[in-house]
């Protein structure tokens, strides 16, 4: 709208030359007329722009690699028309820290117009879009007015899909897979454990005769075997391609343990305080979860590991099957 | 058609109510306010309620024309053509008187307006109803295809700027002749204008969106324009001071870049030099001196040690033809300025009436010089005036200057008539002696007594002429001017004076030769005061009247032209040797600056008294009390050295306008640096910079330009800009690549888009040939392809 400054700067020049060299009540005029004008043209303005609302919205989900689409969409209420739209959005990774900027321009239509936006995804992560300024020229194309609201959204850049192999302990019959944690209201079976009484047992699971032996009451708990806790960890650092693989790998196995009809635990440890965040991985829609709130944490190139701590598990969940996640491969089984 | 077949196909045109609405109300208003504005202005006598009609008839017209679909636009236009073409066959004749009608209304406007003698009338007798018919008629006729032509500006392309255009010139042609429209049909030309204006940014990107914004916006632009005309009442119209102001140094920098670029005589000389009154050749010509107009604009700067009313001499005037004042011929003058040493030779038809010198004196410094002898204690006065846009060729300064011949700087004595400016020098500084009187007891020194009575028998000579088509009247002036002094009842201060004195048993020398004269010079402007009233919207004198005859004896009005000249002779016929006086007064406040503007242009008469020189008498009634020589008072200054001597600031060279900067001291070879610089120097090395800057930004006109076609959204066309450049390139040696050809080829005629990397591969192969080009031509042929080509 360069042009248009321009013109009204010599529209004004020439006012002014006319006031200078006009030595009636015209030149006057004119020059007021020319300055007014402007204030006019903002007034006029308003309506359509207080009427108009901007939004933003991801389309899905994508796979590393594609491109991140968003949806800018200019929703207008008034019946005046509205000048172009200029609107700047940022953009940022939230895991890998990458940033951009980008401008575009939106020639309004009766109703609604829209702007299909495409954004590089090439690491994994949480990528975020929001309007930064938005702002509509008045209707001499001088001053830029802002659009009100501020819309900002996200969509996740997800691992490549990968075939994963499950790692032998998940498939060996009773020796890791398999657990025996205490049956929920006891009964009788082959298997049991000792333990010291406690309020509320019944008095049927009362082994006497050791009682009478230890001089105190022993409980004898009824054991069942039932799946071991599968605890998926990665460490949350390092360069963004080699998190690209982790995820990869994590994605994968995730996703296997899933068509197993495996629930199962991902970890990892923030990479500066070093706290464990669990998430319990149910479904689709829990890895997607996970795969948010993990998306949402920067990851710097170094950090604590999650294998220096302790995991995050329930004292009742026994001893887990846990698999550390690297670049490379996946490692661990019975901890 | 590369372009066309990339442009976004427009929709088509339906016109919905609300477009019809908008642009109806638009070509109404279009129509009414251009014709209008221009029929008002030129005061064209029309019938208004035929006219309006015609405008609702056009506009309706032109709607239904160019809302049909582009294929049906011929049958409308043939018909309207056709009948456009018989309505003219038909009314021929009433189009004809018509156009007579309107000539005279231009013309006579324009002569109004610009003050010029060429008023016409039609031949024809005939009634103005008539008249009124035949104009109402011919703008009816001319305003089908107008209102044709702007539909189509407004309705079908919607261009804010080819309407515009079509409808700026019917306001305009007026107002460049200070003429200024009727206001409703003005504010109606000006809404258009603001609405389309307005409507302009989304015009194109939502037809029905500005149709509605343009039923908007009429409404709120009719409202701003009501308002700002209620709040700015036109019957209390003050022009702002910044813009009289900002008029003034215009002009004066006008007039300045005039006299340093072109002497006076270019384009810049248009802007007038000092009020009307004087001409820079010296001659005051009478016979145009019509009713005074003045800009205000400031002529003069002055900073002096003087305060109160100071007149400011510009020049003087010895011979009256009649119709003007001119100084005497330069042969009339013989040796009386020679300088020693110095002879003047003589020419074809020279006559030397004086063959004796002055020996340096000038009789401008007589009074001073006499005012001195008497009283050597009396403080001098310093005066510095700075010209800034009156007559280029004066230096005005006050009376009883000091400052003798050799101690000037930047001006210069040219005989008895006035000091002259010298090129580039625009201040000058003089020494005045103040507060002198006549009738003082103030003797000439003895040194100087022979050079007065020398000049006194020159002044007998030439300042007591009378032309003979002027002798009668002056005559008549002086009879009835004896017939008051006899009338007993007449008690007016200067007929009393005249009364006492002419009673008086014993008159002394300096009486007879002093006093006379001044009491003369009173008695007249007496007698003027009560025959003639001063006004200064005073017409021109007839061609042909006797300039002060007329005033005399016929029209008794007038203003300082009228009297000063009426007063010279008159006084001349009473034995007073007297001449006409041009310059400006000025009222010097306590700040001791004052800016004089060029309404203080006045004229006055100077007559000379034996033994002490020239004395400035007012005769003027609007300026009655005045005393030209003795009004102003010195201000309490230090004293200057022994010798006062005048300053002169030179201009400086490096500026278009001159703007002097004060400089040397007192006493140095001003004259030397005045005159050595020369603006027009300046333009040389001005046109060699340009010059020189030209070729390379015609260089980088060229590669920008490129660089956009290679950068443009359309990467086919983009790849044809670049093979396009290699074929140019190829006439300074360069090669086109087989594969940008192939490009170029597919990109032409191939419906599919080039990619990124190919537009990418063209114009690299266009940028290395371009280098190659470079390097391999010799030097000459490389600045012709680089710089005046552009090319690489």
């Amino acid at each position: 709208m360069l042009h248009r400054r321009i013109s009204y700067a010599a529209l004004l020049a020439a006012a002014i030359v006319f006031q200078i060299f006009f030595r009636f009540y015209l030149s006057t005029f004119t020059l007021v007329l020319v300055l007014a004008l402007p204030v006019l043209s903002v007034l006029l303005t308003l309506p359509a722009l207080l009427g108009s609302t901007l939004r933003l919205t991801p389309r899905e989900n994508i796979p590393r690699g594609s491109e991140g689409r968003f949806t800018l969409r200019l929703e207008r209420k008034s019946a005046l028309p509205l000048p172009p739209v200029q609107v700047r959005l940022t953009w940022r990774n939230q895991l890998t820290g990458e940033e951009g900027r980008l401008s575009c321009r939106l020639t309004p239509q009766p109703g609604e117009t829209e702007l299909p936006l495409a954004l590089p995804a090439s690491h994994c992560g949480r990528l975020v879009c929001g309007v930064q300024a938005a702002w509509a020229l008045d209707l001499l194309g001088l001053f830029p007015l802002p659009l009100p609201g501020r819309p900002r959204s996200a969509l996740l850049v997800l691992p490549q899909p990968a075939q994963a192999e499950a790692p032998d302990e998940l498939e060996a019959p009773r020796s890791g897979g398999v657990v025996l944690r205490p049956r929920p209201g006891g009964g009788p079976g082959e298997d049991y454990d000792l333990r010291e009484y406690r309020a509320g047992d019944s008095l049927r699971s009362i082994h006497w005769k050791l009682s009478s032996k230890k001089d105190e009451l022993v409980v004898r708990e009824t054991l069942e075997p039932r799946q071991a806790e599968v605890v998926l960890t990665y460490d949350h650092f390092g360069p963004p391609e080699e998190l690209d693989q982790v995820f990869d790998r994590l994605y994968a196995l995730s996703g296997l343990l899933l068509d197993k009809g495996r629930v199962h635990h991902i970890q990892w440890a923030a990479p500066v305080s070093g706290e464990v965040t669990d998430k319990q991985v149910r479904d689709r829609q829990g890895l997607l979860a996970c795969l948010d709130a993990a998306f949402s944490l920067e990851a710097p190139l170094t950090g604590r590991s999650i294998l220096d701590g302790a995991l995050k598990l329930p004292p009742s969940a026994g001893q887990p099957l846990h698999f550390h996640v690297t670049a490379r491969d996946v490692k661990g089984g019975r901890r | 058609m590369n372009k066309r077949k990339n442009r976004p196909r427009r929709p088509p045109f339906r016109p919905t109510p609300a477009s019809l609405a908008g642009d109806g109300v638009l070509l109404f208003l279009c129509l009414y306010g251009a014709v209008l504005s221009f029929v008002s202005a030129f005061s064209v006598r029309t019938y208004p309620i035929l006219l309006v009609a015609g405008f609702v008839v056009c506009t309706a017209v032109s709607l239904l024309t160019w809302s049909l679909p582009r294929r049906w636009w011929a049958l409308p236009l043939l018909l309207v053509s056709g009948l456009w073409a018989w309505g003219l066959w038909k009314l021929w004749d009433w189009l004809v008187l018509g156009e007579i009608s309107l000539r005279c209304a231009v013309v006579n406007t324009f002569c109004a307006s610009l003050g010029l003698d060429g008023y016409i009338e039609p031949i024809a007798q005939l009634s103005p109803s008539v008249w009124a018919m035949g104009a109402t008629l011919l703008v009816l006729a001319a305003l089908l295809p107008l209102s044709l032509l702007l539909g189509l500006t407004i309705q079908r392309f919607r261009s804010f700027w080819l309407t515009f255009w079509v409808t700026f010139p019917f306001p305009l042609a007026p107002i460049c002749i200070s003429v200024t429209p009727a206001w409703l049909p003005l504010c109606a030309l000006l809404l258009v204008w603001c609405t389309m204006g307005l409507a302009s940014l989304v015009g194109r990107q939502d037809r029905k969106g500005a149709a509605r914004l343009t039923l908007a916006v009429l409404p709120a632009g009719a409202l701003l324009l009501a308002g700002l005309t209620a709040a700015m009442p036109q019957e209390s119209y003050q022009r702002p001071q910044w813009a009289d102001d900002a008029l003034d140094r215009f002009n004066n920098w006008a007039v300045h870049l005039d006299i340093a670029l072109f002497q006076g005589n270019g384009p810049f000389g248009l802007f007038g030099s000092g009020g009307g009154l004087a001409n820079a050749d010296g001659e005051v010509d009478l016979s145009h001196a019509g009713p005074l107009g003045f800009s205000g604009r400031t002529v003069l700067e002055v900073e002096t040690d003087l305060r109160g009313r100071i007149y400011l001499r510009g020049f003087s005037s010895a011979v009256y033809d009649g119709g003007s004042w001119g100084p005497l011929e330069e042969e009339v003058y013989g040796q009386l300025f020679a300088q020693d040493g110095e002879e003047t030779l003589p020419g074809p038809s020279s006559v030397y009436y004086h063959s004796f010198s002055l020996d340096g004196w000038q009789p401008l410094n007589f009074p001073a010089l006499a005012d001195r002898e008497a009283f050597p204690d009396k403080e001098y006065a310093k005066f510095t005036v700075r010209n800034v846009g009156a007559d280029p060729g004066y230096v005005y300064v006050p009376y009883h200057i000091l400052s003798q011949p050799e101690e000037l700087g930047g001006t210069a004595f040219v005989n008895d008539v006035c000091l002259a400016r010298m090129e580039d020098v625009w201040t000058h500084t003089v020494y005045i002696q103040p507060g002198c009187d006549p009738l003082s007891e103030a003797e000439l020194p003895a040194e100087v007594r022979e050079a007065e009575r020398g000049y006194q028998s020159f002044v007998y000579a030439n300042y007591l002429d009378i032309p003979d088509e002027s002798f009668a009247a002056v005559e008549a002036a002086v009879r009835a001017m004896a017939y008051q002094l006899s009338q007993p009842q007449e008690e007016a201060r200067p007929y009393r004076q005249y009364t006492d004195y002419m009673m008086a048993t014993s008159l002394s020398s300096q009486q007879v030769h002093r006093q006379l004269p001044l009491l003369l010079a009173e008695l007249t402007a007496a007698y003027l005061e009560d025959t003639a009233e001063y006004n200064p919207d005073a017409a021109v004198t007839p061609e042909g009247e006797d300039f002060v005859s007329y005033f005399l004896t016929e029209s008794h009005e007038g203003y300082c032209m009228h009297f000063a000249s009426a007063a010279a002779l008159i006084l001349r016929y009473l034995g007073v040797p007297t001449r006409y006086v041009t310059g400006y007064v000025a009222d010097v406040p306590d700040s001791g600056k004052v800016s004089v503007p060029d309404s203080a242009a006045h004229a006055w008469v100077e007559i000379y008294l034996e033994g002490y020189g020239w004395e400035p008498v007012e005769v003027t009634p609007a300026y009655a009390g005045g005393t030209p020589g003795q009004s102003a008072t010195a201000a309490v200054t230090p004293k200057p050295t022994a010798t006062p001597r005048p300053t002169a600031t030179a201009a400086p060279s490096a500026s278009a306008a001159p703007t002097p900067t004060p400089s040397q001291g007192p006493g140095t070879a001003a004259e030397e640096e005045a005159a050595s610089l020369d603006l027009r120097i300046l333009l040389i090395p001005l046109l060699a910079v340009l010059v020189i800057l030209a070729f390379p930004a015609n260089r980088a006109l060229g590669r920008a330009r490129r660089e956009k076609r290679f950068r443009q959204e359309n990467t086919n066309r983009a790849v044809i800009a670049a093979y396009l450049y290699l074929k140019k390139l190829e006439r300074w040696g360069g090669e086109t690549p087989e594969d940008i050809f192939e490009l170029a080829k597919k990109a032409k005629f191939s419906p599919h888009t080039l990619t990124e990397t190919e537009r990418e591969a063209a114009v690299s192969a266009a940028r290395a040939a371009a280098v190659r080009v470079d390097k391999a031509l010799p030097w000459r042929w490389r600045f012709w392809c680089r710089y005046l080509l552009g090319l690489c």
